[in-house]
């Protein structure tokens, strides 16, 4: 085992570990909290794929900015006493210990169980180590993105990634303004302005 | 490759282009237009939908096809871009009447921007989906494709029932999402490039299945995930929840268009790169095929609620359509015309049906009870769910029959005999249970006299058309007849 290795082990624990606290987790705020943790774990595994490039974004864009947003909203809409509590449980009774317990063991089993084909596979495949210098950076990435002479560059698909998003954003818009009546146009129009764009 | 912005890179993109711009306008028409704003969207949305249709059919295409980075276009590609362009012209149709109030029982819909929008982004993504030559853009054609069918689901924040069909789709979508992302990542492995053609290159290559487990763990869970959009069993137990809550024409383009990329999806992997030689998917197909068949038709026995039927019908169509990817080697080019055939005469049928369905369910629940009468209160839409409905069954010499026999034939040609008499036992079911829908429209109603019960919550006023409801009728039951009576026709515009 080399260092590499154990560095893996150490992180993919981790992440397998605070992605399972974020689920379980009662409080949204602590639930945020865990997930940016767990982001840092797999900037960890990046870099040893030697993808550093995405390490360094994972950390910046999604522990840094995406997370805060995250934060904003959830202190802005959640002022309530008894906020993160799933509603339909009384609100002052113990979450049962005994079947969380009892859901990770399964859920360990399952991986564990997992563990025994992904070694075979992983044994049988041809390792391919990365011999370029440049391997992960932002210039290599930008080639991959826009001139790669061996694969098909990927534009099209990174355009397409914007529609993508821009679906996502028109989806979040409509769900969260105030629904106005149908027939008053200006009403709609007014209130996505003051619900819908931040 | 051919190099941006020459004559054959414009004439294979321009339509793809054009329906981009078109989601991005329609979009906006909403602001523009102060009055009547979902009538104005609805016709900014059709006259697009119908310019990229021309744009389709009347742009010459090299003979080889043309391609850019990940993506290309071929015949086939701009076939299935006619059915997806085809399916959401309908659906856009359908749902004109559903942002009028006291339309529906379930209330108006409200947005129209957005609705219309994310109808055009859906298909946006079918486009891309059935273009792409490398799995990243394919993975992402198929979430630009499904992803704006979360939202419009849940698009009726009044109703609870829209809520829960949307976040139920989405939960199940989501997975399915994560199955076929790991299935990439295995095939990256197995291949060592993204790209159509080092898959084949590398799926063909494998002496055996033992050499490349990655291979085959990659093809089964993106197997996975298709069946979760193909609602293929068993993986088909969103759907009927979530044809349930969503609104009307959003389930007509599930069931349609959604499907038909689907199934698009399928055959662009399954007849193409990842078509395994060595490796007997048939089986799996034809496995899947019989308990898709099983499930559907013994679903739809049981309902009463009508967008319920229709679901498991579906599912019921999602294991015929199976039956295509079980001919094995050298049955590609039948397949793919079999599946395509058979999308347009089902999409057909089953728009012939939501139109009949959402027609009665304006003054009742959308249920098999509600249809009662129906013959007396309009014959010819009465006719008209008769004919969707024996194109549905599959009985000659309607559309329905040519395509069943079609998907038969390309089982056959593998000697599936078992598959194709369980396919057969399930079009002798499936006739019980459409016979229902119809035994109701045309049995005359009990009045409160003869019965001695309460006189039934159904109204018995006479259903008037529109002069546009009446084209649109007058046109799916020709197109219905004609289809299956002169099928060469369809050759015709395709060879063009």
């Amino acid at each position: 085992m080399t260092v590499p290795d154990i560095l893996f082990a150490i992180s993919a624990v981790a992440v397998a570990l605070l992605s399972l606290c974020v689920v379980l987790a009662r409080n949204p705020v602590r639930s945020t909290l865990l997930l940016i943790l767990s982001f840092l774990p797999i900037s960890l595994v990046y870099v040893l794929m030697q993808a550093s490039f995405v390490a360094i974004l994972q950390v910046m864009v999604y522990a840094g900015a995406i997370m805060m947003l995250f934060t904003f909203v959830i202190m802005m809409i959640n002022p309530a006493p008894h906020a993160g509590e799933i509603p339909g449980e009384e609100p002052g009774a113990e979450p049962s210990r005994k079947s969380d317990v009892l859901w990770f063991a399964l859920l360990a089993l399952l991986g564990l169980v997992l563990i025994v084909p992904v070694r075979y596979a992983a044994v049988r495949m041809v390792a391919q180590p990365v011999t370029k210098p440049d391997f992960g950076g932002v210039q290599s990435m930008a080639q991959l993105i826009f001139t790669h002479p061996d694969h098909n560059p990927l534009t099209v698909s990174f355009e397409l990634i914007s529609i993508l998003i821009l679906v996502g954003v028109i989806a979040a818009v409509n769900f969260g303004r105030r629904q106005a009546h149908p027939t008053s146009g200006s009403a709609t129009q007014a209130n996505q302005l003051k619900d819908g764009n931040p | 490759m051919s190099t941006p912005f020459s004559t054959p890179f414009l004439s294979a993109f321009l339509p793809d282009l054009a329906l981009l711009v078109l989601a991005l306008v329609v979009l906006t028409t909403e602001i523009v237009f102060r009055k009547h704003q979902a009538r104005w969207t609805a016709r900014v949305a059709v006259a697009g939908l119908a310019a990229v249709l021309i744009l389709l059919a009347a742009l010459p295409l090299p003979s080889g096809g043309v391609a850019y980075a990940g993506y290309q276009v071929t015949r086939s590609v701009v076939v299935w871009k006619q059915l997806f362009a085809l399916a959401t012209l309908a659906t856009i149709l359908l749902s004109r009447s559903y942002f009028r109030n006291g339309h529906s029982l379930r209330g108006a819909l409200a947005n129209p921007g957005a609705f219309y929008g994310l109808l055009l982004f859906s298909t946006t993504g079918m486009f891309a989906l059935v273009s792409a030559r490398d799995l990243l853009t394919f993975y992402i054609g198929l979430e630009l494709a499904t992803l704006p069918l979360y939202a419009l689901t849940a698009l009726q924040p009044r109703n609870a029932g829209s809520i829960e069909a949307g976040s139920k789709y989405m939960l199940m979508g989501a997975f399915a999402s994560a199955l076929s992302l790991f299935g990439i990542s295995f095939l990256y492995g197995a291949a060592g490039s993204l790209g159509f053609d080092a898959l084949a290159k590398v799926a063909s290559a494998q002496p055996s299945l033992s050499a490349q487990p990655f291979l085959l763990a990659g093809v089964l869970m993106l197997l996975g995930s298709l069946g979760f959009k193909l609602a293929m069993v068993p993986f088909q137990m969103w759907a009927p929840d979530v044809y349930e809550g969503a609104p009307t024409a959003v389930t007509a383009f599930l069931s349609t268009g959604s499907k038909a990329a689907a199934v698009a999806a399928t055959t662009t992997l399954f007849l193409g790169p990842l078509n395994l030689p060595r490796i007997d998917l048939g089986a799996i197909f034809a496995l899947a095929a019989v308990l898709s068949l099983l499930a559907g038709t013994l679903g739809a026995m049981r309902q009463s609620n009508l967008r319920r039927f229709i679901a498991y019908s579906s599912i019921a169509q999602a294991g015929y359509m199976l039956m295509a990817f079980t001919g094995g080697e050298g049955s590609e080019a039948a397949a793919r015309i079999a599946l395509q055939y058979n999308l347009l005469v089902y999409g057909t049928a089953s728009f012939a049906l939501f139109f009949v369905v959402s027609l009665v369910g304006r003054s009742a629940p959308e249920t098999i009870p509600s249809l009662r009468g129906l013959s007396a209160r309009s014959p010819a839409l009465a006719a008209l769910l008769a004919l969707s409905l024996f194109s549905l069954i599959g009985i000659p010499p309607l559309a329905g029959f040519l395509g069943k026999f079609l998907l038969f034939a390309v089982a056959a040609r593998n000697g599936h005999y078992t598959l194709i008499f369980i396919g057969a036992l399930a079009v002798a079911l499936s006739f019980y249970y459409y016979m229902r829908l119809l035994k109701e429209a045309y049995q005359p109603v009990q009045t409160a006299e003869n019965r001695g019960a309460p006189a039934s919550a159904v109204p018995l006023s006479p259903i008037r058309l529109s002069l546009a409801g009446k084209c649109a009728a007058a046109l799916l039951a020709i197109l219905l007849v004609v289809l299956g009576t002169c099928p060469g026709m369809l050759n015709f515009i395709a060879s063009r």
